[in-house]
């Protein structure tokens, strides 16, 4: 039977010189320190990588910019916490992650009947749409899962999470982790398939 | 091996993970259940492409112009939540005319410097306001809540809306200014929302 090479843990790889270079990594520590110059260069390097995350997981690409903008400032407010435990681009991804899902049950929130239910996975709002009968390339394809099915797709088959760390950050069990995660590759297969 | 335990072992089994006991029960299993079949052709299909997604991607725009100004606020936010009403009232008075301004001597190109700048402050005291009216959102009756939180999501889909229009066309005078009516309006009704527990 064939091989195939699964996505790699990239939360967990996005740091190839580990926590003891990057605790000693000056820029980091400049910012750290409050020099706006050397945040901006830490931004300029990791921009790509969390408007990445945030595109896939926001409803349109004007809200995953302001979403990225959120994460930066929130990483400003936050850089005196930062330990060095992590790499910087393992700790400014996992916030990252949390900055866009608190940003969308705040959302859901308005949006959706209130209900104590904090299981964000139960609050699906619709999928974006997809123009039928049109072969999708994957990221449409992506764009096009209800949200819960898509939040988990990302972090656990794009960005390498597993599916504790899932149920985690986004407060759903573990169990419905990998529920979605079914769910959107069969999903996912359909709509390549068309 | 039940259905479960197939599935937790699906991405072992493509990645060649499994010992040879388990791969042997995987492969009887699926080769049976329809439902752990399909489950693992889609986990098959879509290794690959997702392999090849790109993890890199530039913002169409420079987003430090909406970053840089919200890095002048304190590090720490203030534990007591009384004067942030009043700060943000008078954010949003020079906010408004700071864009006004901007509004006034712009003709053409891009966004202006002063309208990001100042845009950024409107996300940055919205932002704020949020988290505070988070704070008192659970003394709230659900159906006050259910009320505050319609209304709001129809001001933020405005917003939005606004904002998409602008991005495609950066240099009309008009959609900045129903972006800045946007923002004001989404600032004072969150200013009412947050301050309604001491109303009360």
């Amino acid at each position: 039977m064939t091989s195939f090479a699964l996505p790699l843990p990239r939360a967990r790889t996005a740091d190839s010189a580990g926590p003891v270079a990057s605790a000693l990594d000056p820029l980091v520590a400049g910012a750290a320190r409050g020099d706006e110059g050397a945040f901006e260069r830490l931004y300029r390097a990791h921009v790509g990588r969390i408007y990445a995350l945030a595109l896939r997981l926001a409803d349109d690409a004007g809200h995953a910019e302001q979403l990225t903008q959120d994460v930066f400032v929130r990483a400003w407010e936050r850089l005196g916490t930062f330990r060095g435990e992590s790499g910087f681009g393992t700790w400014l991804h996992r916030l990252a992650v949390n900055v866009i899902l608190t940003d969308r049950r705040s959302a859901w929130r308005r949006t959706r009947r209130i209900t104590p239910s904090g299981d964000l996975i139960d609050l699906e709002p619709e999928a974006r749409s997809a123009p039928p009968g049109i072969r999708l390339d994957l990221e449409q394809s992506i764009a096009g899962l209800p949200p819960g099915a898509r939040t988990v797709f990302v972090l656990h088959d794009v960005e390498g999470y597993e599916h504790a760390e899932i149920a985690a950050m986004t407060g759903i069990a573990v169990g419905t982790s990998k529920a979605q995660l079914f769910r959107a590759r069969r999903l996912l297969r359909e709509a390549l398939d068309r | 091996m039940t259905c479960d335990q197939v599935r937790d072992r699906l991405d072992g089994f493509l990645g060649s993970a499994l010992d040879p006991a388990e791969r042997s029960a995987v492969t009887r299993h699926v080769a049976e259940c329809a439902e752990c079949r399909a489950d693992l052709e889609a986990a098959r299909f879509l290794a690959d492409r997702t392999a090849g997604l790109r993890r890199d991607i530039p913002p169409p725009a420079d987003l430090w112009a909406g970053i840089a100004p919200r890095l002048a606020a304190p590090r720490r936010r203030l534990s007591v939540p009384l004067g942030w009403l009043a700060a943000a009232a008078v954010l949003l008075v020079v906010g408004s005319s700071a864009v006004t301004v901007a509004v006034l001597r712009r003709s053409t190109g891009a966004i202006d410097p002063v309208f990001a700048t100042t845009e950024a402050r409107y996300q940055q005291a919205a932002l704020e306001l949020d988290d505070l009216y988070q704070r008192v959102r659970d003394s709230l009756t659900p159906d006050t809540r259910l009320v505050l939180e319609r209304n709001l999501a129809v001001i933020e889909r405005a917003l939005g809306e606004a904002r998409s229009a602008l991005r495609a066309d950066p240099a009309n005078r008009t959609l900045e200014a129903i972006v800045v009516g946007a923002w004001r309006r989404k600032i004072e009704f969150l200013e009412r929302a947050a301050s309604i527990e001491r109303e009360s």
